[in-house]
């Protein structure tokens, strides 16, 4: 029976196997049981509190559908305008090699995760503002506040997010079928169709799913650039009912239509892609399709354009940040430069390891309905927001754990669940892969354990391991919200400094305390990526 | 004897040589209050050298974070001492008997008349009327009232109520000027709002940058655009109807266990010496009258003050956030 649900070869179980197949689960299952644990319980804590149960009056108020309808609405223009974006300028960093800057291309695409929100409107302001560089082009109607500065600020956002993703998916088309699809004569919209689709159609849905979710959730940019509480979404909601008025009744209604909705969305998304066997090129093969040239050189303006775009709200802050009237305080953004490093490692690794033993119990099972339950589990973080399990563990620990003492843990443990649905979902493909590839020959060779991992296992994913670790990285080093309910001051991080800087008229030293902030994430990635080319 | 014995006799020995500074006091304040910048640590230097004693800040987002923090840690909170509510939230502090009474003498104090404090729970440390701030290169008429304001064209950034205090303080300023014709007001208001961003420090960049004619600050905020940039073109609106006040407050813990020593930290912040600190680190006006501050201070506007009490704010303070957002969202 447990061969047959593992895909073992059957006859060879004895008992002794059986109980070693068992053990190889533990570090899966409470993997697992990390990961739901900490979400019921922060919604029980909740309810807990919630004497009046769960609030249902805001069904009847019009406000609330009108700002159900427009977190929608939002967030599905944001993934489509991101996307449409996204794709030729992904498949020119696939497929044309001549691009200049291609790796710092890939890196910058990171850094919008720890763009501190304060930055991005500063610098879509300096661009597309009244006085902005743009805005003379852009005629006497153009107005940024509004559904215009919501969409431009998502797509800065976002639009790199999936501009890596997809193109990393580009060049894992293996090489065997360029080499066949231009033996056949195929070009243009034929070879997309049959050769590069296929491919991407097992990302895009995803990438579309992640990238609404993101916007759904997003609620400071809607705020500031969308011209008024008209544009507003449920997160603000949510946001209002535990911080200002404490109401975990209403938060709780609030975070259950937030996860019925967008987790329902997002489930519908992610059923549209799919796995799919694929022979990754690798080992130094440089043969690249032929590109018209009016598609490479259009696709290569495309590309000049958007590194502006992305590099402009950085350029933006070097002046402000050189007007510096005082000296910025510098021992102390060096001090919470540190913290916020060793609190991004732990919560990268974490989150690695997580994924890691959540994807060795996924990989064993051979039908769709548990893996997807496997996924669900991983992924689900992306839709609870992050103030809800911040405040519920928080209260639900409070009267056991020291949290001015323990604040660490909890910042760590939350900030790589936070990054867990990254990092699981951009595993998955390589586990897939790995699998589809080596899974008979393992079974002959009898590798296991930690052995397996060493020498197989291990070097295969290498690539990837490095890649999603420099997400989530990435991702709790620019961590605002944890930080908000369990760091303090005498330990405080960089985005807490900058927010503290900003919010006492210092903002040159804001603008420098950010590019520090964003140089660092570049310095992570770099040194991440480099390793990956040496090794 | 066991090596515990040992330990808990060096650490007898240790704690007699310093003295008596084992006494500890925990403040519970907002962060940037506390940052190198702030008000913390001129005032910790001071205290502790007139104390004998360890003065420990732990700092949180802001007041409303406080508050929450103090709501959630309830009797397990560590805090001896709440720095940094502000007076919209005294109502649920005391509806959560987060504090308890003082014994600060606030009669020998000279407040400003303005404030005219008594209250035997929390002691005012600073306040600042909120304001609305204009570049006077661009607005060579400012307007005089907040009727003028609101009526006029002029564009306008100000902070969301459901995120921000200064928000909940417009809220509270339209209410009082406007009461039950409110809504209307926010509705006209509306239609010249630049946007309503989610905290002090966007709405503050984005003027700065020149989107809007008019951000909503505090008065205070000029003088520190003339002690630090060395301009004075950033000036505040002074208007005819008066303008509402934002009072940082102090008090007990209601679960500390070293009242007296807290006592002492609220009398220290009553005294001449932290008052002249406060105002030049935290950028609001000194609650005593007797203070000296840097001339620039002199140029600022002196607004009188309007406003219901913190009892009132309190009350309606959900009922008016759902009547701005129903009126701005149309």
């Amino acid at each position: 029976m447990i061969a047959e649900r593992f895909h073992l070869p059957t006859g060879i179980l004895s008992p002794g196997l059986k109980l070693r197949v068992g053990m190889r689960f533990v570090p899966g299952a409470l993997s697992l049981l990390i990961m739901l644990a900490v979400s019921v319980a922060a919604l029980l804590a909740l309810v807990m509190r919630s004497e009046a149960g769960m609030s249902l009056a805001l069904l009847h108020e019009p406000w609330f559908w009108h700002v159900l309808r427009f977190s929608l609405w939002q967030a599905l223009l944001s993934a489509v305008l991101s996307l449409m974006l996204a794709l030729p300028v992904a498949r020119a960093l696939a497929l044309d090699r001549a691009l200049l800057g291609r790796t710092w291309f890939l890196r910058l695409c990171l850094l919008c995760f720890v763009m501190p929100s304060l930055v991005l409107v500063t610098g879509l302001v300096t661009l597309f503002g009244r006085l902005g560089w743009i805005t003379p082009l852009l005629g006497d109607d153009w107005q940024l506040y509004g559904l215009a500065g919501i969409l431009i600020a998502h797509v800065y956002l976002n639009a790199p997010f999936a501009i890596r993703v997809l193109s990393h998916r580009w060049q894992s088309i293996p090489v065997d079928a360029w080499k066949i699809s231009a033996q056949l004569g195929l070009r243009g919209w034929q070879r997309f169709r049959l050769v590069e689709w296929p491919v991407l159609r097992t990302a895009v849905p995803g990438v579309f799913g992640f990238i609404f979710l993101l916007c759904f959730n997003s609620f400071a940019i809607v705020l500031a650039l969308g011209g008024g509480p008209r544009a507003t979404t449920l997160e603000v909601a949510i946001y209002q009912a535990l911080k200002f008025d404490f109401n975990p009744p209403e938060a709780l209604f609030l975070a259950g239509m937030q996860l019925i909705v967008a987790g329902g969305l997002f489930a519908l998304f992610s059923r549209w892609g799919g796995l799919q066997w694929l022979v990754a090129a690798r080992g130094g093969d440089v043969w690249h399709p032929q590109v018209g040239s009016l598609t490479r050189w259009s696709s290569r303006l495309l590309y000049a354009l958007v590194a502006i775009f992305l590099l402009l709200p950085i350029v933006s802050l070097l002046p402000v940040a050189a007007s510096a009237s005082g000296a910025p305080p510098w021992s102390e953004i060096v001090r919470a430069s540190l913290n916020s490093i060793g609190l991004a490692v732990g919560a990268a690794l974490l989150a690695l390891l997580l994924a890691l033993a959540a994807l060795s119990v996924w990989r064993h099972f051979g039908d769709g309905s548990r893996r997807r339950l496997i996924e669900a589990a991983a992924v689900h973080h992306l839709v609870i927001p992050g103030m809800v399990l911040s405040v519920g563990l928080y209260v639900l620990l409070m009267s056991r754990v020291n949290w001015l003492e323990w604040g660490w843990a909890a910042i760590v443990l939350l900030n790589a669940l936070i990054a867990l649905p990254f990092v699981f979902l951009q595993l998955k493909p390589s586990m897939f892969e790995y699998d589809a590839q080596y899974r008979q020959l393992l079974a002959d060779l009898g590798l296991r354990g930690w052995r397996h991992w060493r020498w197989v296992l291990g070097p295969f994913l290498q690539p990837a391991l490095r890649r999603v670790l420099a997400i989530a990285f990435v991702l709790a080093l620019g961590d605002f919200a944890v930080f908000g309910i369990f760091g303090q001051s005498s330990w405080q991080t960089l985005p807490w400094m900058i927010h503290a800087l900003a919010g006492s008229y210092r903002l040159d030293a804001a603008a420098a305390a950010s590019l520090l902030l964003l140089a660092l994430a570049l310095g992570a990635l770099w040194l991440l990526e480099r390793e990956q080319e040496r090794a | 004897m066991n090596i515990h014995h040992s330990l808990s006799v060096a650490a007898f020995m240790l704690a007699a040589g310093s003295a008596a500074a084992s006494s500890e006091l925990t403040v519970y304040t907002y962060d940037s209050f506390i940052s190198s910048w702030g008000p913390g640590p001129a005032l910790q230097a001071r205290f502790e050298a007139e104390c004998e004693c360890t003065l420990k800040f732990v700092g949180v987002e802001d007041g409303v974070a406080l508050l929450n923090r103090l709501r959630l840690e309830g009797s397990n909170t560590q805090a001896d001492v709440i720095l940094g509510l502000d007076d919209s939230l005294i109502s649920d502090a005391r509806k959560h008997a987060l504090v308890q009474a003082h014994s600060v003498d606030l009669t020998s104090i000279p407040f400003v008349a303005a404030l005219a404090w008594s209250d035997d729970s929390f002691v005012p440390f600073d306040f600042g009327y909120f304001a609305f701030i204009y570049d006077q290169q661009k607005v060579t008429a400012p307007a005089r009232s907040l009727a003028e304001l609101i009526d006029g064209k002029a564009r306008v950034i100000y902070q969301d109520p459901r995120t921000s205090t200064p928000g909940l303080g417009l809220l509270h300023w339209v209410r009082a000027v406007y009461g039950e014709e409110a809504p209307a007001a926010w509705t006209r208001l509306a239609a010249h709002t630049v946007t309503v961003t989610s905290g002090w420090s966007e709405a503050y960049n984005m003027f700065l940058q020149g989107e809007a004619d008019y951000v909503l600050s505090y008065t205070t905020s000029p003088a520190y655009h003339i002690i630090s940039d060395g301009t004075d073109r950033y000036r505040a609106a002074q208007f005819v109807e008066g303008h509402v006040a934002q009072i940082e407050l102090a008090a007990l813990s209601a679960h500390t266990d070293n009242p007296a020593l807290a006592n002492r930290f609220l009398s220290f912040l009553l005294s001449r010496e932290a008052q002249e600190i406060i105002p030049v680190t935290n950028w609001m006006l000194p609650v005593r009258d007797d203070v000296k501050l840097p001339e620039t201070f002199d140029q600022l506007i002196r607004p009188s003050r309007i406003g219901f009490g913190a009892d009132e704010v309190g009350a309606y303070r959900a009922a008016w956030v759902r009547e701005w957002r129903d009126a701005v969202s149309r």
